[in-house]
C-alpha cells in the first residue's frame, strides 16, 4: 500500500504540468491547514513547556501511517507555495520509515525544482547548511550505516483470527483477539493462564475513566501490585516483547515489572485511549474485538481510595475459543 | 466542537473561556443562583411568612448565632467583617499597598499574585532604540524598543496566566521564533487566519470573547495580530518537531550505552565467613559490654518503650459517626457566607477531597457547557456545612473538658454525638494502626504529663480531636547483666561487619601502594614539571610573597594530580591481581555481563550470584573505563564488601538486537530527539542559537 502511495505521489511530483489543474482549485489557506493536521507531532503551547507540557513531544510517532496522509497533501500542493514544504515532511516521513533512498531522491528533487526556496538557501541547519543539504547528508549517513549493518525491516502486529478469550465480567461479555505473530511468549502465557483458571475470580483493579483498566488481580492484593516471582510461589515474569503496537482505544498490554526489562506475565491492561506513557514500554499483545462499551462504562465508575471501582466488578471467568 | 477542541491550541479554549467567565460571571460566588430557605437556615415556608414573621424568625436566627459557639462570630459579625475586609482590599489596591501584614489575602491569592508579578516592561521614550540583536543565516538584525514593548503587551494580553507570567525571555522567545519562521519562509496569511479561527469562523463566540475583552483593553484586531504571529512560530516549531530524523546509528549508539557487556575481576571480603570464624571462641565479657555501651542501636533494639493510657474524642468525617447531624446545643444551619469562609480558610485540604470524578466536573470538557462546570466549593458544600457542625460540637466538648479535667470523656462523647477511643499501655507502634489521629501527635502527647488535657484541638485530614493523657510510662532500657546473653549473635555480625570493611579499605590501600610504586617515576616528572610551571608563573607575575607562592604550586600540583588521575586508575589495574595475590587473597572473575536493574529481593539466588548480581546492577561500571578499580563497596543483602576491577568491556553486536530491543531503543531514542527538538524555542537555545545580544 505504501509503495503504491509513493510511487502515485512520485508520478505527480515528475508530471507537474498535467496536475496543473490542481492549481486555483485548492486554496493555499487549506492547504497550509491540511498539512498541519497531518503532523503527527505538535509541540503544544508557548513558552517553557516541559516534556510533560508537550505530549507531542514525547510520544514516539508512526510515521508509516503518516506517509499515506502527507502524500495526498503533497499532491494536491502542486504549483502553490505549500509544495516544497509538503515534500519535505513528506520526505522526511519517508525518511523515519524506513524508505531512505526514496526520501533522498524527493530531498534531492526538491534542490532541483525550487533551488531558490529558503529550505534549500537559508543556513539555518544544525551543520551550519541549508535544511535540504543536511537532510540528504542524513540520508547517505544512514545509508552506509544500513549497508554495513543491514537489518531486517520490523513486523507489522497482525491480529490472529483463529483464536479469542471472552471474559466474562459480572457487568457483560469482552472479547480479546491476539498479535501472536509479534508477541508470541506473552500471548501464550496469558492463554496458559486463562485455561488454568487463573483469572477466573479476579477483580478489575485501578481504573482510569477512559483511559486505563487494570485486570488480572485477586481482591486480596487490593492497592498493590504483586511482583511476579516463580520463587514466591506466583507465576514468573517474561521477556517485554516491545512491537510496533502503541496502546490506544482497546489494546491490551502485559503490565511490566517495575524497574525491570521484564512483563510482570499474570497483571494486564487495557487502554481506552492512546497512551503515549505506556507507548514501547510494555509489550501490547493483543486488541478489544467485542464489549468495548462495557470497559468504558467500567473505567468511568465512582473510584475508591485505591482507585478501584467504588462498586467491585467481577471477572467471573475467562475461557479460550479457537477457530 | 470536538474537532474545535482537537484541533485549536489549548490557548484559544483559554482566551474564549477567559473572555465567557469575564463577561458572565465577574466572580464564581455571584455566580450561585438563588438558595432555597433551607440552605439559608430557614423554615421551607420563609418565603410565604408575612415580613412581621420573618424578621421574628431572622432575629431568631440571630440570636442562635450569637450563643451557638464560643468565640464564633455571629452572621451579622460576619458580614461586616468580610464588607471590612472587601473595603480593605479595594483600598489597599488603590493605593498599591502591599503590605503583608495588614493583607487581608487568604495565602492561596497571595501565592498567586507573587507568581503573577511579571517582569514589568515600561513604554519606551524612544521606539527606534535598539534592545537587542540576533544572527540569522549571517546576519545580524536588530530588535528595537518599540517592537519589543509591542509583543510585550500583546502577549501579556493573551498569554498571561496564573503563575505564568510575561517575562522578557517569554518575548524573545515570540520574536526569535517568528524572525527564524520568516528565515525558513513561513508566514500565516489573515485568509488562513479566518479560514481557520474558531472565533472567526463563528460569530456568537466572537461576540461574547470581545464583550470579555473589552474590559481589557482588548481589541479584536489586538486578538487577530497575536494569533496571525502565533501561528507563524506554531508552524516553525512543528516543522522542526515533524521532520526530525531517527539515523539508526542514533538507536545504536543508545543500545550500546545500555547494552556493554562487561567482565569483571573482583575480590570479596565476607562478613558472614569473617563472623563463622569469630564464634569458634565465645566473646570475651569486656568485648561484649563494650558493644552494648557504645551501640546505641544494639540499645534501642532492647529498650522498653514508653507506654501511655490516653482516651480520645473525636469526630471523623469519613468515619462511621454522623459527621455533621444534629446534636444538642450548638447546632445550627450553617450559612452560605459562613460555608464560603469556612472554605476559603480550608481551601487547600478541602480540594483534596474531591473525587476524580467531581474534579472532572470543575473543568470545561467535550460533553459539558461552560454553564454545567461547578465550582470546588459547590461539590464540597455538603461536606463544609458537616464539617462546620461537628467541628462545632468537638469544640464545644474540648471547652467543657477544659473546666472539668477529670470529667468522664465517655460519657462526653457520647453527649455531644462524637467517637471515644481509649488507649492503654500504648507505644507509637499502637498509633501507628490509629493514623486518623496523624503522626505530629507524638511529640505533644509523649511529652506531656499525667492527667493533662490536649493543649489545642488536633485537625487532620477528615478529623478533629482532643486527647486527655491519663499515665504515662517512661521508657527504660534494661542493664547489661539482663541482655547479656542475647548479645552475641548481634556482637558477632556487627563486628564481623566491621572487620571485613576494614580488611577491604587495606587491601583497597594495598592497591593505592601498588599503584603508587609502579608510577612513582612518573609521579615524581609529573610533580617536578608542575613545581617548574608554577616557578615560571611566580617569576613572570614577580611573586615574592611566600604564602602565595604556596599557593601557586599547590594550584599547579592540583592541576598535574588531576592529570594523574586516569594514569593512576588505569595502573590501579596493572597492578591490582598482584596486589590481591600478595595479601593472600584469591581473585575471583565473572563472565561477560549487561548491567542490570538492582532487585532488592535476591533471596532465590546463591550468595555467590547474588554477589554477581549486585556487581551487575553497579551503574558506576558504565563510567568507568576497562582497567579501572573501584573503592571497596558494600552489598547488604549478601553482607560483603568486594572491590572491582573491569577486566573488559565489550561492544553489542548491532545484528543481535532483538526486534523487541530495537524497537523500544528506537522509541526511547525519538522520544530523546523529540524533547530536545521541543526545548528548541525556549529562551536558552534560542538566544544561543540565534546569538542574542541584549542592549540592556
Amino acid at each position: 500500500m505504501k509503495r503504491t502511495v509513493i510511487a502515485a505521489v512520485f508520478a505527480v511530483f515528475a508530471a507537474a504540468p498535467e496536475v496543473a489543474v490542481a492549481q486555483g482549485q485548492e486554496s493555499v489557506e487549506r492547504l497550509w491547514i491540511d498539512l498541519q493536521e497531518c503532523l503527527p507531532k505538535r509541540v503544544t503551547g508557548v513558552g517553557r513547556k516541559g516534556i510533560n507540557d508537550a505530549p507531542g513531544a514525547a510520544t514516539p510517532a508512526d510515521w508509516s501511517k503518516t506517509v499515506e496522509r502527507m502524500g495526498l497533501v503533497m499532491g494536491r500542493s502542486q504549483g502553490t507555495p505549500v509544495e516544497p514544504y509538503a515534500t519535505f515532511y513528506f520526505a522526511s516521513f519517508l525518511f523515519n520509515s524506513g524508505e531512505v533512498d526514496a526520501a533522498q531522491a524527493l530531498f534531492e528533487a526538491l534542490k532541483t525544482q525550487f533551488p531558490a526556496h529558503p529550505l534549500c538557501t537559508a543556513k539555518l541547519a544544525q551543520n551550519g547548511g541549508t535544511m535540504v543539504d543536511q537532510a540528504v547528508e542524513d540520508c547517505k549517513r544512514e545509508k552506509a550505516f544500513l549497508e554495513r549493518y543491514p537489518r531486517k525491516p520490523t513486523q507489522e502486529p497482525v491480529l490472529n483470527d483463529k483464536r479469542k478469550v471472552v471474559l466474562s465480567f459480572d457487568v457483560g461479555d469482552v472479547e480479546i483477539r491476539f498479535y501472536d505473530n509479534v508477541a508470541p511468549k506473552t500471548v501464550a502465557q496469558f492463554v496458559k493462564h486463562v485455561k488454568e483458571g487463573l483469572y477466573d475470580g479476579t477483580i478489575v483493579g485501578r481504573v482510569e475513566a477512559d483511559a486505563l483498566l487494570q485486570l488480572g488481580g485477586k481482591e486480596t492484593e487490593k492497592g498493590r501490585i504483586v511482583p511476579s516471582d516463580a520463587s514466591k510461589g506466583t507465576p514468573p515474569p517474561i521477556p517485554l516483547e516491545i512491537n510496533r503496537a502503541a496502546p490506544k482505544l482497546g489494546t491490551v498490554l502485559m503490565m511490566r515489572n517495575l524497574g525491570q526489562p521484564e512483563s510482570h506475565g499474570v497483571l494486564f491492561e487495557i487502554t481506552l485511549m492512546d497512551y503515549a506513557a505506556k507507548a514501547y514500554q510494555q509489550t501490547v499483545f493483543g486488541e478489544v474485538t467485542k464489549g468495548l462499551d462495557i470497559l468504558q462504562a467500567v473505567s468511568r465508575r465512582p473510584r475508591d481510595n485505591f482507585e478501584y471501582p467504588a462498586t467491585t466488578v467481577r471477572l467471573k471467568s475467562a475461557r479460550v475459543v479457537d477457530g | 466542537m470536538l474537532k474545535f477542541l482537537e484541533f485549536r491550541s489549548s490557548l484559544v479554549l483559554v482566551v474564549g473561556a477567559t473572555a465567557m467567565f469575564a463577561a458572565a460571571a465577574p466572580s464564581f460566588a455571584q455566580q450561585e443562583p438563588p438558595r432555597a430557605p433551607e440552605e439559608r437556615g430557614l423554615p421551607p415556608n420563609f418565603d410565604k411568612m408575612s415580613p412581621e414573621e420573618q424578621a421574628r424568625y431572622r432575629e431568631m436566627i440571630r440570636r442562635r448565632g450569637e450563643g451557638r459557639r464560643e468565640g464564633e462570630p455571629t452572621e451579622e459579625d460576619r458580614r461586616a467583617r468580610e464588607a471590612e475586609r472587601m473595603r480593605r482590599e479595594q483600598g489597599d489596591r488603590a493605593r498599591g499597598d502591599q503590605d503583608d501584614r495588614r493583607d487581608p489575602r487568604t495565602e492561596k491569592e497571595r501565592m498567586r499574585a507573587e507568581m503573577n508579578r511579571s517582569t514589568q516592561v515600561e513604554a519606551p521614550a524612544d521606539r527606534s532604540a535598539v534592545e537587542a540583536t540576533f544572527t540569522i543565516g549571517g546576519e545580524r538584525r536588530e530588535i528595537h524598543a518599540g517592537t519589543f514593548y509591542d509583543a510585550f503587551v500583546l502577549l501579556k494580553k493573551f498569554e498571561e496566566k496564573p503563575g505564568m507570567p510575561v517575562t522578557r525571555e517569554r518575548v524573545f522567545e515570540h520574536l526569535l521564533a517568528i524572525a527564524e519562521a520568516e528565515a525558513l519562509g513561513f508566514s500565516c496569511t489573515e485568509a488562513e487566519f479566518l479560514e481557520d479561527d474558531a472565533l472567526a469562523k463563528n460569530d456568537a463566540l466572537k461576540k461574547v470573547a470581545e464583550e470579555g475583552w473589552a474590559r481589557q483593553n482588548t481589541t479584536w484586531d489586538d486578538y487577530k495580530r497575536y494569533e496571525i504571529e502565533r501561528r507563524t512560530a506554531q508552524k516553525i516549531r512543528d516543522f522542526y518537531m515533524n521532520t526530525l530524523r531517527l539515523d539508526t546509528q542514533n538507536v545504536f549508539d543508545l543500545y550500546k550505552r545500555d547494552h556493554f557487556r562487561y567482565r569483571l575481576e573482583y575480590v570479596a571480603f565476607s562478613a558472614k565467613e569473617t563472623a563463622a570464624e569469630m564464634m569458634k571462641a565465645p566473646p570475651a565479657e569486656a568485648d561484649l559490654r563494650r558493644f552494648w555501651n557504645d551501640d546505641k542501636g544494639v540499645q534501642n533494639l532492647f529498650r522498653n518503650p514508653t507506654t501511655v493510657d490516653a482516651e480520645f474524642v473525636y469526630f471523623d468525617q469519613s468515619g462511621s459517626n454522623d459527621g455533621g447531624a444534629a446534636g444538642p446545643d450548638v447546632d445550627a444551619s450553617v450559612g452560605y457566607d459562613e460555608a464560603l469562609a469556612y472554605y476559603r480558610r480550608n481551601s487547600f485540604r478541602l480540594d483534596n477531597l474531591l473525587t476524580p470524578e467531581q474534579r472532572a466536573e470543575t473543568i470545561p470538557g467535550p460533553n459539558r457547557t461552560i454553564a454545567e462546570i461547578k465550582t470546588p466549593f459547590q461539590l464540597l458544600k455538603p461536606v463544609i456545612e458537616a464539617e462546620i457542625r461537628a467541628s462545632g460540637r468537638v469544640r464545644v466538648a474540648f471547652n467543657e473538658a477544659k473546666t472539668a479535667p477529670k470529667s468522664d470523656l465517655k460519657a462526653l462523647a457520647d453527649k455531644y454525638k462524637l467517637s471515644y477511643v481509649k488507649f492503654e499501655k500504648a507505644d507509637r507502634q499502637a498509633f501507628m494502626t490509629e493514623p486518623r489521629f496523624g503522626f505530629q501527635i507524638f511529640p505533644v502527647l509523649y511529652a506531656s504529663d499525667p492527667g493533662k488535657l490536649a493543649p489545642d484541638l488536633g485537625v487532620e485530614r477528615t478529623t478533629q480531636y482532643f486527647w486527655r493523657l491519663n499515665a504515662k510510662d517512661t521508657s527504660t532500657l534494661p542493664t547489661f547483666e539482663g541482655v547479656k546473653d542475647k548479645l552475641p549473635p548481634l556482637y558477632y555480625e556487627a563486628e564481623a561487619n566491621l572487620r571485613a570493611a576494614e580488611a577491604a579499605k587495606a587491601c583497597r590501600a594495598a592497591i593505592d601502594a601498588a599503584t603508587e610504586a609502579d608510577l612513582k617515576s612518573e609521579i615524581e616528572t609529573k610533580n617536578a614539571e608542575a613545581d617548574r610551571n608554577a616557578e615560571r608563573e611566580a617569576t613572570a607575575r614577580n611573586v615574592t610573597d611566600g604564602k602565595l607562592l604556596d599557593e601557586i604550586k599547590a594550584r599547579h600540583r592540583q592541576i598535574a594530580a588531576q592529570q594523574l588521575m586516569r594514569t593512576r586508575n588505569l595502573a590501579a589495574g596493572r597492578v591490582f591481581s598482584d596486589a590481591v595475590k600478595k595479601l593472600g587473597l584469591e581473585v575471583k572473575v565473572t563472565g561477560f555481563f549487561e548491567l542490570a536493574a538492582p532487585r532488592f529481593d535476591r533471596t532465590a539466588m546463591t550468595p555467590e550470584e547474588s554477589l554477581v548480581f549486585f556487581l551487575r546492577s553497579q551503574a558506576a561500571i558504565r563510567t568507568l573505563e576497562p582497567g579501572s578499580v573501584s573503592q571497596p563497596l558494600n552489598d547488604p543483602s549478601t553482607k560483603t564488601h568486594v572491590i572491582y576491577k573491569i577486566a573488559e568491556r565489550a561492544e553489542p553486536d548491532f545484528a543481535s538486537i532483538s526486534e523487541s530491543d530495537y524497537i523500544q531503543m528506537r522509541a526511547t531514542a525519538e522520544r530523546d530527539l523529540s524533547y530536545r527538538t521541543s526545548t528548541k524555542f525556549m529562551f536558552h537555545e534560542i538566544s544561543q542559537r540565534l546569538q542574542l545580544n541584549q542592549m540592556k
